[in-house]
């Protein structure tokens, strides 16, 4: 008995001197907390253990509920507890997310019914210094009112909490859409670019710099807008309030400014940079500054040029970032104003656009090209000019789980098409013209059939045809497109939809077979066709895996 | 009983009357189980628990709000915060007891009150870590008992337990990573 209670005593007694430490290395960064456990468990492993349990313990993102039974226990499920738990007027739903600055999670707003992100800090975790970040944070996003910023709806503190509730968004980040398998083409991504500049622009204007700009803080939501998040860091001009302890480096190594990395004060054009460093990840597939840990990142950030743009990126991007990425900032473009026009031209200029960054990824086959035959044009066509002449295109966009994702781009001879992507036709005539589109393609059994895809109905004239969107066929092998422009309508293909009967199958692709050739030249909206004959008949070839 | 006496024994009491501690308990033991009987019953499917909302119900109806004071709610909140405790887990371990199909006499509190049963392997985990912790030390396993069973911030818990606001802050600190810790265990025991 005796033994049991002296032992107790010095649990207790350990539990003393264990817990002093522990309290002082949780007041610490994380990064101070090594040298301090050097000094304060020296010689005793089996403390210094000990603390580090803890300390390890003590950042798991548990929920701390005031309201509810804490809990406390990640093995248990934590999903139930949320269910009940409530903040404010809001009632908690899932969590999404655990982060430097608290916890997020997915609620509903009792009084109005909407989905909100709960960004939640508990009163009794983080410094001072936190705290006015977190809330300095909501302050400089409210005063922003821009569809490419995420919206803060109201920030307030309970008893146990403090909270920012702000839009949900549905989606996913540029980071993870440029590491998934799924990566989207260049000309999408530069798409959200554009669009984060424009969130960059108008924060600038109203006197707010982000200073934490990164692929992770740029969120992607289902139907591809953009929305920047993580004001963390932000600093509002005006707004009076302690800096930042001198010297104390903030925003994320490899995506900071020099100046940032040097600690000095950040600007706009810091921003600039920063956005320069995303650019670059987006048209090289790479970042421009790296390193083994923190400080050889930070050096190549100060010190070193980063590797040049890859060939195949346009001329005037890889010149907009490596101005960008100038180490002084005088040097840099005056404005992201002056970034976004530049962007802009570049993006909306779809002729010259290379229209597939196969940069870093494998490539896989490759879709067709127009297979009907060029023929030498000029002497052959008869003097007056009856030929027919059809411009097309198609335009591709991507599809996550059966719904479009970033923008829709024109689609050339070289590109390659993954599962879930879907297609439309641009079909254009100089005079109105029956148009019709013809699918032969392989069949779920394999073999060749015809699918008349335009028109679905009564044919009617037109100068001009956009079709509805087709889904790329999951079969693999080829496929081919045709496209037929007549000055009346053509009575073979008459019935719209799948070809059943193979003696009219037969006779379709006799048909489109023997027309007369046409000759093709790429113009700016696309592939422009000429034969000579009422009937121009043309098809491209699709093969896909 | 009206409020007015309880609001009364209370003052008394937090003006260092340590009798009246003998009386008010009853009271508010009494006024505590009903809430949380009433509230156990009418439980929807995703059945919410509220322990610090039903300590608050309890200090509204139970006390006068004009003439309480900041240091009366805390105190008062302490104590509730403990009985509620006692109320919900031993409720629990009535429950879980009576599904395991043991042995043991299990007289269930009340008929008709069901804690879902995630719901109260959780408490009596936690019971049963902060009956642990109260061994290393008693007090600090008091502020982690008021913070969660009555909602009382840092402050107020100093306040009730008559200790520094520092002290309070490290007790809640250090606590809380010793219980994550503990629960986060695999394969901890339920007794």
């Amino acid at each position: 008995m005796l033994d049991l209670a002296r032992m107790e005593d010095q649990k207790a007694g350990e539990w003393e001197r264990i817990r002093e430490i522990l309290d002082s290395a949780l007041k610490l960064r994380p990064d101070q907390r090594q040298p301090y456990l050097d000094e304060a468990c020296a010689g005793d492993p089996a403390l210094r253990s000990e603390v580090e349990s803890l300390i390890a313990a003590s950042e798991q993102p548990a929920f701390l509920d005031r309201d509810l039974l804490p809990s406390l226990t990640p093995t248990l499920n934590m999903t139930a507890v949320h269910a009940a738990r409530t903040i404010g007027s809001y009632r908690i739903v899932d969590r999404i997310g655990a982060g430097g600055m608290g916890t997020v999670f997915k609620a509903v707003d009792s009084r109005l019914g909407r989905t909100v992100a709960l960004k939640v800090i508990s009163h009794s975790s983080g410094s001072g210094d936190e705290k006015i970040r977190f809330f300095r944070e909501a302050k400089a996003a409210s005063a922003l009112n821009h569809p490419n910023i995420v919206t803060i709806y109201e920030y307030d503190s309970d008893a146990a909490v403090d909270y920012i509730a702000m839009e949900y968004i549905p989606g996913q980040t540029l980071h993870a859409w440029l590491a998934s398998d799924q990566r989207p083409p260049l000309h999408t991504l530069l798409g959200y670019a554009l669009q984060a500049a424009r969130a960059i622009a108008a924060a600038h204007a109203a006197g707010i710099v982000h200073r934490d700009l990164k692929t992770k803080n740029i969120m992607v939501t289902t139907d591809g807008t953009v929305k920047v998040l993580d004001f963390g860091l932000a600093k509002q001009s005006g707004l009076g309030g302690p800096e930042t302890q001198s010297g104390a480096v903030l925003g994320t190594p490899g995506y900071m400014s020099p100046e940032q990395a040097k600690g000095e004060p950040a600007d706009r054009r810091s921003d600039i940079f920063s956005f320069g460093v995303i650019l670059y990840e987006i048209a090289c597939g790479r970042r421009p500054f790296t390193g083994d840990d923190l400080p050889s990142t930070l050096y190549a950030v100060v010190h070193q040029d980063p590797a040049p743009v890859d060939p195949a990126v346009p001329k005037e991007l890889a010149a907009v970032i490596e101005r960008c990425l100038s180490k002084n900032p005088e040097h840099r473009p005056e404005s992201m104003d002056a970034v976004l026009r530049e962007l802009s031209a570049i993006v909306d200029r779809p002729g010259d656009m290379p229209k597939r960054s196969d940069v870093g990824r494998r490539t896989v086959i490759v879709a067709g090209a127009v297979t009907v035959i060029a023929a030498a044009t000029a002497i052959l066509l008869p003097r007056h000019d009856d030929s027919r002449r059809v411009t097309y295109s198609i335009v591709a966009q991507q599809m996550v789980e059966g719904k479009p994702v970033g923008q829709e781009y024109i689609a050339s001879a070289n590109d390659t098409f993954h599962n879930g992507w879907r297609f439309r036709l641009r079909l254009a005539s100089p005079h109105p013209a029956f148009f019709y589109v013809i699918d032969q393609g392989p069949g779920a059994s394999g073999a060749n059939r015809l699918w008349i895809l335009y028109p679905r109905g009564k044919p009617a004239a037109a100068e001009q045809l956009l079709t509805e969107w087709y889904v790329f066929d999951q079969n693999p092998g080829s496929e081919r497109l045709w496209m037929a422009s007549s000055e009346k309508p053509l009575a073979l293909l008459s019935v719209p939809g799948e070809v059943r009967d193979p003696t009219l199958s037969r006779r379709i692709l006799d048909y489109l077979t023997e027309l007369p050739p046409a000759s093709a030249s790429a113009t700016r909206d696309g592939v422009q066709l000429r034969a000579a004959g009422d009937v121009l008949g043309a098809s491209i070839e699709l093969r896909h895996q | 009983m009206p409020p007015s006496d309880v609001t009364t024994l209370l003052r008394k009491w937090t003006a260092g009357d340590k009798s009246a501690i003998d009386q008010l308990t009853p009271l508010i033991y009494t006024e505590l189980r009903k809430l949380a009987h009433r509230h156990l019953r009418r439980e929807r499917r995703d059945h919410t628990l509220q322990s610090t909302a039903l300590v608050h119900e309890a200090w509204l109806r139970l006390v006068d709000q004009k003439q309480a004071q900041w240091q009366d709610r805390a105190h008062f909140f302490a104590v509730s915060g403990q009985m509620m405790r006692r109320i919900l887990v031993d409720h629990a371990r009535a429950q879980h007891a009576g599904k395991r199909g043991g042995g043991a006499a299990v007289l269930a509190l009340d008929e008709g009150l069901d804690i879902p049963k995630q719901r109260s392997l959780e408490l009596i985990a936690l019971d049963d870590a902060l009956t642990d912790l109260a061994r290393l030390d008693a007090r600090q396993s008091q502020v982690i008992e008021l913070r969660f069973f009555a909602g009382l911030s840092v402050d107020e818990t100093a306040e009730a337990l008559g200790i520094s606001k520092a002290t309070a802050n490290r007790d809640w600190v250090t606590g809380r990573a010793w219980l994550l810790r503990e629960l986060g265990r695999e394969g901890r025991e339920i007794h």
